[in-house]
């Protein structure tokens, strides 16, 4: 099974590296959205720094959305799925692969948009960097869990770009409003009870949507 | 493979109902007052105020109150969220509310208020225009399901009739 | 075959409709005459008679999506699917009522149109939720696909319930305004109470004929939808 995992792992990152289309795309994205939302603030205004946390996080899952609509299309338009899934291999091998490959990709963009965001909006988070840390974590992977099955889902609908959005946010609720509060707690300097009253609803959100995902991940792509 | 499946099942069972349980928390509610000294003017400043809420008007146990240090008052007017420093865990049904400043000599008057709404007359028209659109919707729905009904049905009817003929 | 089964559920359509029909008259005097008026929001509150038993409703309608979604992924027989995406409909219709009595409710006695409370909040997102299970079987072609996504979706979004409720409860707590502090049924008069269950009972059974009809244009679709197939070969 690692095996298997290790080998969808290894295609997707290489075909990925060659073309960067994924990545390349949130990355600017998630600068741009930086930048544009600096321009809807009064220059100077405080508001910025509180209003900051929501912002970070819209954008995040924006840029994720729009890097995980890409993530089904090429297996399904160029035929690859089908060839993945002649081989003697168990369907939930192809979920823990592309949900490592979404993960990791998110992350990665988030890892380097999220220290300019910290300069544009000029946040506190040398207090305690870690505990951010956790947070993007957990949450990138509750995105990712959720994100990963739904576009599986919507690269068969009509309307590709538009369905992954409608129906990833209102499952993702819990995750955009404990990831943004953690966050805000992280800016505003609090211990790490608070962080973690938080963070743990998004653990529970992980642990229980990922198995839901992983078990029902089969039933959306058999042909 | 299934002993890992129904492991997993589980284990999301067990934390889903950990969610449900911790759900139940205490509530918070929402208090504006003035405050004004034995002249009538009103007051500016800080005090600390004491809020109980009591069963009956001549109650003398509290059945809750809870102390606010340092409430800002600006002209007159404060605000406090009951319920943010004593957990507030009561049935909400009838209460008399008491405002106490200690030491700083304000004698509240009257001296408890019942909780209550305010605006009783033009309530019914809220009642009024939900019923309606609670039952019109119902209706409307329904009657949407029988037109579609009707046609479906003769459209089958038609096609049947059609096969038969050829 | 087909006519007989059609006598018959045309037959417990009409008993249900008649016992509908009762039902919902003694209800209505029940919630207008026999049960008490309210002491602190006044004869407002009688739209908690109705507007309790719809949200009560659009949950059993939305785990029976649950439920059914499930059998459907397990058995793949065509009427549990048809069962969910009924259901989901009429859960829809019930939690609209829901977010549109609970502003009609909360602005003579919160004062105010809409409020972030936990329950208004939940349903909204609910509604979201079962929109999109709506939207993505109509943007599916193939019956069959739209069956199995919707299933798989009807699952997730019934299983994120507990967690959303759970995060929009702590997220309500940092940021409080103006509540009524009610459990409702807390404190209830007797008669309320009779008033109440009496309601919850209505609506019930208005929600299981609602399902049977809407059932019933489904399948009618469905032998139409046949015919046509023969007749083309």
């Amino acid at each position: 099974m690692i095996r298997s995992v290790t080998a969808i792992l290894i295609k997707d990152f290489v075909s990925e590296l060659r073309g960067k289309e994924m990545l390349l795309s949130m990355l600017v994205f998630s600068l741009m959205v930086a930048v544009i939302f600096n321009f809807s603030f009064p220059p100077g205004s405080e508001f910025i720094q509180e209003a900051a946390p929501g912002i970070i996080w819209m954008t995040f899952i924006f840029a994720g959305l729009l890097g995980m609509n890409r993530s089904f299309v090429y297996e399904v338009d160029k035929g690859c799925l089908q060839g993945i899934m002649l081989a003697p291999i168990d369907r939930a091998v192809i979920y823990i692969s592309k949900l490592i490959v979404n993960f990791v990709f998110i992350l990665l963009v988030e890892l380097i948009a999220l220290p300019l965001f910290v300069v544009f909006f000029k946040l506190d988070i040398l207090g305690s960097p870690g505990y951010l840390l956790l947070v993007v974590l957990v949450s990138t992977l509750g995105f990712a869990v959720i994100g990963t099955l739904f576009s599986a889902i919507a690269v068969n609908t009509r309307t590709r770009e538009v369905m992954l959005p409608i129906l990833h946010f209102p499952v993702a609720i819990p995750i955009i409003i404990c990831a943004v509060q953690a966050t805000a707690a992280v800016f505003q300097g609090q211990e790490w009870a608070v962080v973690w009253g938080w963070t743990k609803i998004i653990v529970a959100f992980d642990v229980i949507l990922f198995i839901v995902a992983f078990l029902t991940f089969e039933y959306v792509i058999e042909e | 493979m299934i002993t890992t499946k129904s492991k997993l099942v589980s284990i999301a069972i067990t934390l889903l109902l950990a969610c449900v349980s911790h759900a139940q928390v205490a509530r918070l509610v929402h208090y504006d007052g003035v405050l004004k000294d034995s002249e009538g003017t009103p007051f500016t400043g800080n005090v600390d105020v004491t809020i109980s809420l009591y069963n009956r008007p001549a109650a003398t146990e509290a059945a809750w109150s809870e102390e606010h240090r340092a409430v800002e008052v600006e002209d007159g007017k404060f605000s406090v969220l009951l319920g943010s420093v004593n957990p507030l865990k009561l049935s909400f049904y009838e209460y008399f509310l008491e405002v106490e400043v200690p030491g700083a000599g304000f004698e509240p008057s009257p001296k408890r208020t019942m909780i209550v709404g305010s605006g009783y007359n033009f309530r019914m028209w809220f009642l009024f225009a939900a019923y309606t659109i609670v039952w019109l919707a119902l209706f409307l729905y329904m009657a949407f399901i029988g037109r579609r009904q009707t046609k479906l049905r003769s459209e089958l009817q038609a096609l049947a009739a059609e096969k038969g003929s050829v | 075959m087909i006519s007989y089964t059609e006598k018959e559920s045309n037959r417990t359509l009409i008993v249900l409709s008649a016992v509908v029909l009762i039902a919902v008259l003694v209800d209505l005097f029940l919630i207008f005459q026999f049960a008490p008026e309210e002491r602190s929001m006044g004869h407002v509150q009688r739209i908690f008679y109705f507007h309790v038993p719809s949200a009560w409703i659009s949950f059993l309608a939305f785990f029976v999506v649950f439920v059914n979604s499930g059998l459907y992924l397990w058995k793949r027989d065509r009427k549990y699917d048809l069962l969910a995406s009924t259901s989901a409909e009429i859960g829809v219709i019930f939690a609209t009522l829901v977010l549109i009595t609970g502003p009609i409710w909360g602005r003579p006695v919160w004062n105010t149109w809409w409020e972030w409370s936990p329950r208004l909040t939940l349903f909204l997102v609910l509604w979201f939720i079962y929109i999109a299970y709506l939207m993505l079987r109509s943007f599916v072609d193939e019956e069959e696909k739209a069956a199995r996504f919707s299933a798989v979706f009807g699952i997730v979004g019934f299983v994120d319930v507990p967690i959303v409720y759970l995060s929009i409860r702590l997220w309500r707590d940092i940021h409080p305004s103006p509540v009524i502090a009610g459990g409702q049924n807390s404190g209830l008069h007797p008669d309320m109470k009779i008033a109440f269950f009496f309601s919850l009972f209505t609506f019930t059974v208005l929600f299981f004929l609602m399902l049977l009809h809407r059932l019933r244009v489904e399948r009618t679709a469905i032998a139409v939808r046949e015919l046509k197939r023969q007749m083309a070969y």
